[in-house]
């Protein structure tokens, strides 16, 4: 069908509306209606058991001389009281049980609450008033009528709604067979279709300063509607099941295509329409990966499409990382990268198997997404990097909280979220941490989460532990074959690990003392920044690390107890510059004098020089 | 929380027009009969009984509004018609009587021009105050199971028969009311559900009173051998009619076994 044609009937669908409603009345009127049920009796024990009982089949167990339950029936039905009733009522459920009846399930499903249906106006196999073409032309009239009576400027010539529609015509046209024999496909496009459209004009009211490009929109709605019209089962059970996740995620996923086309213009002009076509694989992959598991509690039609949204992000700025060189689509790459999250985030534990996950696998895709460049040629294909990194980040911090439940709630949501963002960006940009055989990756998460793991005492709070986060993924990205990697002396364990576990041991330390523990200043930001200086400092020369980890805690041990004891002379700052100077002539190997006032005040007054 | 912003909307939504400010459409009247069905079946679900009745005063009030449209000779009669449907299901679902004048109403719009444009319209017209009478009849159902078992004031015999008549009465009349709808080019959804409801009439309503007549008037009494044998007559017709176990799940496989003693 020509698809001038169908946009000079939507046009005209539209403007008679802005005249008078009548032109699209025939289709509202003939739209289904609700039919609702009729109530059914509340279920009453004593109205079942005589219902049971009169029937011919089971009357002998009540009736007659060597009737079992004679006793509990009158000349009434059952007896009126609870002991007559229930002992009745356990008797049937016994006897139909016998007969293969679960009769709980019988009784569970006949108290389901009365549905309603939904009933059209016409038979489809009586001759109605409408051709199957008017039917398609007033639905997309109807679904713009509504968009004009909120916006009546919309449909302006030349405008953005004028461009949409046009672009909607287009496929429609190339969807509908010209002898108006539409199949079963060509009603599920359509209905696709309608949801681009009503999606599409849903943006153009809330941005109203888009620029819509009519093309693009056309290559977007044909690269999304066309193969998952074509992916349609061909058996009932599964068009079922893909018609009920079309249903659910359709309307959303079109929603978040033409938002994600108004946020990023750039991306949508001239004659680049890569971006389209990496959109139209991602809704397929998400529709099919829906109607592969199932939209349920752990995998909800809330997360799959904040996965989608944040794939959408990627597609549309990086569209070629979806693409053959050609253009179309790389082989099962969105269907991956879709599969892939979906398994990695119904796996994870908490808390990470919900939201937090799915915002870890945004931030994740964000990370190696920017970073494409360097993915590109890697044997591990981007798209199973980006899932291993959540599932890594994911199972170690899980391993964390799980033994130090405190520090579990110290973090939020959202802190959690910056922790996996912190790692990623860090570590995105040196794609051997993620792929080299060290699985450095792992480790520094192991090593954060060790560290936190340790801190019973919270000692520390989650800003300052996304502070340490920062440190130790710069310190990582930078010298990643140093403290971060695993001591052949104490497997599973990094250098690092240990050294911030002797700073978090020595600092707890002071705690056991009565008289000092008011006192100490080793806590929150100037144990943050000790670690911080410690890290920075053993970086360089991990070996001295290893061998001088024991006066490093004897170190702070000290100090400790002197800033404790001087509280009138010695607070975090000075704790901080005796601990910088000190730890430089620790890892020099320098034998320490013992630490005093006056030594203490001696070094304080270098500084000052 | 999601039902209370249903009803908070829909009430605006009627609020407003009945200031006058906006004239009901008929997609408008649709979507929120929809709605407020929606959400009256989550307050039964959830037996949030206050909400409950908020909802149905949201439906009476859509239920006036759509009758008034309805009754407005400026609009062309197979919208109206189309308005009475959306007043006498409103009002059916509000458990209101204006139920029986608006399908009325609008039934009397219903010439066969106008049957032959809206057939839908004008079946679920000529069935709907049938089924708003079943379940203002399934309160008396309840009411009267509550008190045979024990509550002050048992159940008369008379009084369960009448209910028992009263329930024929509907099937009697849905009966009746089967062939034009299903003749007619309405979508053949609708006389399926139809015969459905009018299945659950005869299985779950007329059987449960014919067991409380058991209960009132004994299980050897004239009264209950009577309803058996109303009983049986029913199936008799309604497997005539071509109503299989699928509709009716009370109905036999073959023939209904005959009572001892019915005519």
């Amino acid at each position: 069908m020509d698809p001038t044609l169908i946009l000079f009937g939507i046009q005209a669908v539209i403007r008679l509306g802005k005249i008078g409603k009548d032109a699209s009345e025939q289709y509202v009127r003939d739209a289904e209606a609700l039919f609702p049920d009729i109530r059914e009796p509340r279920f009453d024990r004593g109205t079942f058991v005589t219902d049971f009982f009169l029937n011919d089949d089971y009357q002998h167990f009540v009736k007659g001389a060597d009737a079992p339950y004679k006793e509990f029936w009158g000349s009434h039905g059952v007896k009126n009281d609870l002991n007559s009733i229930d002992t009745l009522f356990a008797a049937a459920v016994q006897i139909k049980s016998e007969e293969g009846i679960d009769m709980n399930k019988w009784l569970a499903d006949s108290q389901v609450i009365a549905g309603a249906t939904l009933v059209q106006q016409w038979d489809p196999n009586k001759p109605a008033p409408l051709s199957p073409f008017a039917r398609v032309i007033l639905a997309a009239g109807d679904i713009a009528l509504e968009y004009v009576s909120v916006n009546p400027g919309l449909l302006g010539a030349g405008g953005n709604g004028q461009k949409l529609i046009g672009a909607f015509a287009k496929n429609l046209s190339d969807l509908l067979p010209d002898d108006g024999n539409f199949g079963d496909n060509h009603k599920f496009g359509e209905r696709l279709l309608g949801a681009f459209l009503r999606a599409g004009l849903e943006t153009i009211n809330s941005h109203p300063g888009w620029v819509v490009s009519e093309a693009h929109m056309q290559k977007l709605i044909s690269a999304s509607v066309e193969p998952i019209v074509k992916a349609l089962p061909a058996n009932i059970t599964g068009q079922i099941k893909y018609r009920e996740v079309t249903d659910a995620l359709m309307g959303p996923a079109a929603s978040a295509a033409m938002q994600t086309l108004a946020k990023y213009p750039d991306a949508f002009f001239g004659e680049d329409f890569r971006a389209e076509a990496a959109i139209g694989a991602l809704t397929q992959a998400l529709l099919g990966q829906a109607a592969k598991t199932g939209l349920n509690d752990q995998f909800t039609k809330a997360g799959l499409l904040d996965l989608y949204r944040a794939a959408l992000g990627v597609a549309a700025q990086k569209p070629r990382l979806f693409l053959k060189s050609n253009g179309d689509p790389k082989d099962h790459l969105a269907e991956n990268l879709i599969a892939n999250f979906a398994s990695v985030l119904m796996q994870a534990p908490p808390p990470f198997n919900g939201s937090v996950g799915v915002q870890l696998a945004a931030a994740a895709l964000e990370a190696v997404s920017a970073n494409a460049h360097r993915f590109a040629e890697q044997a591990k294909p981007w798209e199973q990097t980006a899932s291993d990194m959540v599932s890594k980040v994911a199972e170690q911090l899980a391993k964390a909280f799980k033994e130090n439940r405190g520090i579990e709630n110290a973090f939020s949501k959202a802190q959690l979220i910056e922790l996996g963002q912190i790692m990623f960006n860090h570590i995105a940009s040196t794609p051997e941490m993620i792929l080299g055989p060290e699985d450095a990756l792992a480790q520094l998460v192991g090593t954060v989460a060790q560290a936190m793991a340790k801190d019973d005492k919270l000692l520390l709070d989650s800003g300052d532990w996304l502070e340490i986060a920062k440190v130790a993924a710069q310190e990582a990205a930078a010298n990643p074959a140093r403290l971060f990697k695993l001591d052949a002396n104490h497997p599973n364990q990094t250098l690092a690990a240990q050294i911030i576990k002797s700073v978090l041991s020595s600092a707890g330390a002071i705690f056991d003392q009565e008289s000092l523990k008011g006192k100490t200043v080793l806590f929150g930001k100037t144990l943050r920044d000790a670690i911080i200086i410690v890290l920075g400092a053993t970086s360089g020369n991990p070996e001295a690390a290893r061998k001088n980890l024991l006066s490093i805690e004897s170190l702070i041990a000290g100090l400790n107890e002197l800033v404790a004891k001087n509280s009138d002379q010695f607070g975090d700052k000075e704790w901080l510059h005796l601990f910088r100077v000190l730890l430089t002539s620790v890892l020099e190997g320098r034998k320490l004098d013992e630490l005093t006032v006056e030594s203490a005040r001696k070094l304080l007054k270098e500084r000052v020089r | 929380m999601r039902m209370r912003k249903i009803i908070f909307l829909v009430f605006l939504g009627i609020s407003v027009l009945l200031n006058g400010c906006v004239t009901l459409s008929l997609r408008q009247a649709n979507h929120e009969l929809a709605d407020l069905y929606r959400a009256k079946s989550e307050a039964i679900k959830s037996e949030q009984w206050e909400q409950e009745v908020t909802v149905n005063a949201a439906l009476l009030a859509l239920a006036d509004e759509a009758a008034t449209q309805g009754a407005d000779k400026s609009i062309s009669e197979v919208n109206r018609i189309s308005f009475y449907r959306i007043a006498a299901t409103a009002a059916w679902q509000a458990g209101d009587a204006k139920v029986v004048m608006y399908a009325a109403d609008g039934f009397s719009l219903c010439t066969p021009e106008n049957y032959q444009t809206v057939p839908r319209d004008c079946g679920m017209l000529s069935v709907i105050p049938d089924f708003a009478s079943v379940d203002e009849l399934t309160k008396r159902i309840e009411d009267i199971q509550r008190r045979v078992s024990g509550a002050p004031n048992p159940p008369t015999e008379q009084e369960v028969v009448q209910l028992f008549d009263d329930i024929k009465s509907r099937i009697d009349s849905l009966l009746a009311k089967r062939d034009p709808i299903k003749k007619s080019s309405a979508h053949p959804e609708l006389i399926q559900g139809i015969d459905k409801r009018t299945g659950k009439i005869l299985c779950s309503h007329l059987r449960t009173v014919g067991v409380l007549i058991a209960r009132v008037a004994g299980d050897e009494s004239a009264a209950y051998r009577k309803a058996k044998c109303d009983d049986y007559k029913f199936k008799v017709e309604m497997k005539k009619f071509g109503f299989s176990q699928q509709i009716a799940d009370c109905l036999p496989a073959g023939d209904p076994i005959k009572p001892q003693g019915c005519q």
